[in-house]
């Protein structure tokens, strides 16, 4: 069993700076969620990372050794409440499930309150949440923010006009759907889903928005698997994430 | 009981936010499209406030929802009245130990699943989704919960197809909808 520790990252969204990175900065408590600008130069994007790794134990209860930076309070009690079930769906794939999240109605709250707060005062319009865990907390963040509850869905659940976006998997390919007409060119959104593993679905909802000519302010999940390299293939979009997790 | 008969102001807001789609997904069928309404924030919220008026301090401990619509109005209620969300999935959704209770649908059946452990003996429960039509799987639902010891206090709904007959097949569990629907 792994031993795993927790750390506050500060990062630039730029891929080669982030991965393996080791090092700490210590920061002022005021600098650990820093303010998005009203318009976000790609190449200075920055995105703080609460770092929880999590052991390869079953459904038993996590380890997670807090490291002496400061961490946002809420987030050791969030990444303790998310379960990794092993082989689900299929061998070799550690499934972090976030239905225990939901159980835990404080760790719940803290979890919607971390992101209002980062993007409450940033002019967003839209908020695009990924079908069906993007659904969960999507719409509590909308309705907290002032913003649209935009759902992007597998084919054929919306009804009437939809604009598709194709994308990969492992094998074959997937396809996400938005309704024409719910969102106006020179809107600001963000896209939400419970994780980021390899970044296909999120970046084919990205696509979907920005051709429409929608700005994606960023991307924000509850969980990342940095090992699959979603956030590279995010390319210079921005990723806001509360825990990171190994992926096998 | 439909919040619409007692006049609440915000009502009409909601209905009038409401996209009816006809022939989807199938001919003859007049779909209730609640994505409309989900992009007016001040419906949205009026929506989900009407519930939580009606939930909070009743001492309800667990939101169940069905997907996937109803894990856009259960989430936002659980929060606000400090209740456990509970997602009630279709098979092989959910990981780890699961019960699963089938129900008839038109030509077929179908299945819905919840977590073991998600809900205790004693919890009370309402159960969430964006509109009941037959009742079909909002009687899935309470079967689960009331399997595993819940009292599920009230079915929620924002949308009710009275025609459908749904009420009665719910077998005296009270509904409580925000809207009606009627096709005549």
């Amino acid at each position: 069993m792994q031993s795993s520790s927790s750390r506050l990252l500060l990062c630039s969204s730029k891929p080669n700076s982030l991965f393996g990175s080791a090092v700490t900065p210590t920061l002022p408590s005021s600098l650990r969620f820093p303010p998005l600008s009203l318009t976000i130069p790609n190449s200075t994007s920055s995105s703080i990372r609460l770092r929880s790794l999590r052991s390869s134990a079953s459904d038993s209860s996590q380890v997670t050794e807090m490291a002496s930076q400061d961490q946002d309070p809420r987030i050791a009690r969030i990444s303790s409440a998310i379960r990794v079930i092993p082989d689900f769906p299929k061998p070799g794939i550690m499934f972090q499930d976030i239905t225990t999240l939901l159980l835990d109605t404080k760790a719940f709250k803290d979890t919607i309150d971390l992101f209002v707060e980062r993007y409450r005062d940033q002019n967003i319009s839209v908020v695009a949440g990924v079908e069906a865990r993007g659904f969960i907390f999507g719409p509590p963040i909308a309705l907290a923010i002032g913003a649209k509850f935009v759902p992007m869905r597998k084919p054929k659940k919306l009804p009437g006009e939809v604009i598709s976006e194709e994308y990969s998997l492992e094998y074959g390919t997937d396809k996400i759907e938005m309704h024409v007409g719910a969102v106006q060119p020179g809107e600001r959104a963000l896209v939400i889903d419970d994780l980021i593993a390899t970044g296909g679905t999120l970046c084919a909802a990205i696509k979907l928005l920005e051709r429409v000519e929608v700005t994606v302010v960023e991307c924000a999940c509850v969980i990342e698997l940095p090992e699959l390299k979603g956030r590279e293939r995010l390319g210079d979009r921005s990723l806001f994430v509360l825990v990171e997790a190994e992926g096998a | 009981m439909s919040a619409y008969t007692h006049q609440d102001p915000r009502l009409h807001g909601i209905k009038t936010k409401i996209r009816v789609v006809p022939n989807f997904p199938k001919s003859g069928i007049m779909f209730q499209d609640i994505t409309t309404l989900l992009l007016d924030p001040k419906a949205f919220k009026d929506t989900i406030d009407l519930f939580v008026e009606r939930y909070k301090g009743k001492n309800i401990s667990v939101v169940a929802g069905i997907e996937a619509r109803g894990f856009i109005f259960g989430p936002p209620i659980a929060l606000a009245i400090g209740a456990k969300f509970v997602p009630l999935r279709k098979p092989k959704k959910l990981p780890g130990k699961v019960i699963s209770q089938e129900y008839i649908l038109e030509y077929g059946r179908d299945c819905l699943e919840m977590h073991v452990g998600a809900v205790e003996t004693g919890d009370r429960a309402i159960v969430v989704d964006d509109l009941i039509a037959t009742g079909g799987t909002l009687c899935a639902a309470m079967d689960l919960l009331e399997r595993v010891g819940a009292e599920v206090v009230e079915c929620a709904c924002v949308i009710e197809l009275p025609e459908l007959k749904g009420r009665e097949r719910l077998n005296g569990k009270p509904l409580y909808v925000l809207v009606e629907y009627f096709e005549i």
